[in-house]
């Protein structure tokens, strides 16, 4: 029992060392003027507080048009809207007219090198829509009749067969 | 305050019922929140110089324990400072003001511990050589006379050692050995019951004998 009271003791002297201690670390943090000068802000930020808050007017300059807004901005949305619809109706146009089954074509490269290099060249075609086989065969035919033979050399090299010899 | 024993006991802050309290910033307060009621803002703000010098040293002693950082706690103890002015007429003279005070500048610091946090996020930290504990946790300056009585080397374990306390340990130990609260005033301005106070209290001390002294 006498032994539990005397350890609360040296406990409670203890914590009044280390209560002495932290005050004066504390207090070394802060002498008189570092609180002087803390009372000073703190008395600052209440004189700020207690004043309505100011507002500022916008800048003159820029309270005037703007570019590209109000009138202006309509016109170029109508010329958007009129741009996009002519477009559509030129589309529409296209497919309506006769001869739709177009193939858009480079002219077709022909290798002047020998064999081996001629294997790598490929016709720069652009097949954009045939209906059938037979629309694309009628294309092979007018481009028979309306070029040279040799033209077509690029797509025997393809086909691997042999229709020259 | 009385120095009172290192279980802390004493009674709870509230007065009687319809009494008002009679400590010199209980007082102070009061006429504050009088005057501010009566829009003389000016003369309240006067006075309130005079509440800011009666608790501004013992204020900073516990932010600075809290938060072992002197800018940390100034800023703790303006704002709280700040904060009790803006909202002087909700105070409430049957309570003591240092309990009402205290609950507003407990806050203060956890929002500093909160804002600190968030920078620590970014930013990494300035580590020890001997400790992997931040360097902002140990005391920067010469030794005061006072930790000289203590012992440099002690002073050091035990400053470390109570930072390390988890938070509610730090606080209650902080409010109750270096402001000197009872349970019952930790309890209202924490929030917790008193019962929760003293438990913390109780791990707090037991976690603190080893390096307090090796004969307590």
């Amino acid at each position: 029992m006498r032994s539990r009271e005397d350890s609360e003791a040296r406990l409670n002297e203890a914590l009044e060392a280390y209560r002495a201690a932290a005050h004066a670390d504390a207090d070394s943090h802060f002498d008189e003027r570092a609180l002087e000068t803390q009372r000073a802000r703190i008395m600052a930020r209440l004189e700020q507080a207690g004043q309505r808050a100011r507002v500022l007017p916008f800048p003159g300059a820029s309270a005037g048009v703007r570019p590209g807004s109000g009138h202006s901005r309509r016109w170029i949305s109508a010329a958007a809207a009129a741009g996009l619809l002519i477009g559509l109706v030129t589309g529409q146009l296209l497919h309506v007219m006769p001869g739709d089954n177009w193939v858009h074509r480079d002219p077709v490269r022909l290798s002047p090198g020998p064999a081996s290099s001629r294997l790598a060249v490929v016709p720069a075609i652009v097949q954009t829509s045939f209906d059938s086989e037979d629309a694309l065969l009628d294309a092979i035919d007018a481009a028979i009749t309306q070029r040279g033979s040799s033209d077509l050399r690029a797509y025997d090299d393809l086909t691997f067969s042999e229709p020259w010899k | 305050m009385a120095r009172r024993t290192a279980a802390g006991a004493g009674a709870p802050p509230q007065a009687k019922t319809g009494e008002v309290s009679t400590s010199p910033a209980s007082i102070l307060a009061s006429e504050i929140k009088q005057l501010a009621a009566s829009g003389e803002r000016d003369q309240a703000r006067e006075r309130f110089g005079a509440l800011v010098a009666l608790l501004q040293r013992r204020a900073l002693r516990v932010a600075f324990h809290y938060l072992r950082n002197p800018a940390d706690a100034d800023e703790a103890v303006q704002d709280a400072f700040v904060k009790v002015f803006l909202h002087i007429e909700q105070y409430r003279e049957e309570l003591p003001f240092d309990v009402w005070f205290s609950r507003i500048l407990v806050n203060a610091s956890l929002d500093r511990l909160k804002a600190r946090a968030r920078q620590q996020r970014f930013v990494a930290p300035a580590v020890d050589e001997h400790d992997e504990r931040s360097v902002d946790y140990l005391p920067t300056t010469e030794p005061s006379s006072e930790r000289k009585l203590l012992g440099r080397e002690r002073w050091a374990r035990v400053s470390r050692e109570v930072a390390a306390l988890p938070d509610r340990q730090r606080l209650v130990f902080t409010l109750s050995q270096v402001d000197e609260q009872t349970p019952g005033e930790i309890a209202a301005a924490t929030g917790m019951s008193p019962a929760t106070v003293r438990v913390h209290l109780f791990r707090a001390l037991r976690r603190l004998r080893g390096v307090l002294g090796e004969h307590v």
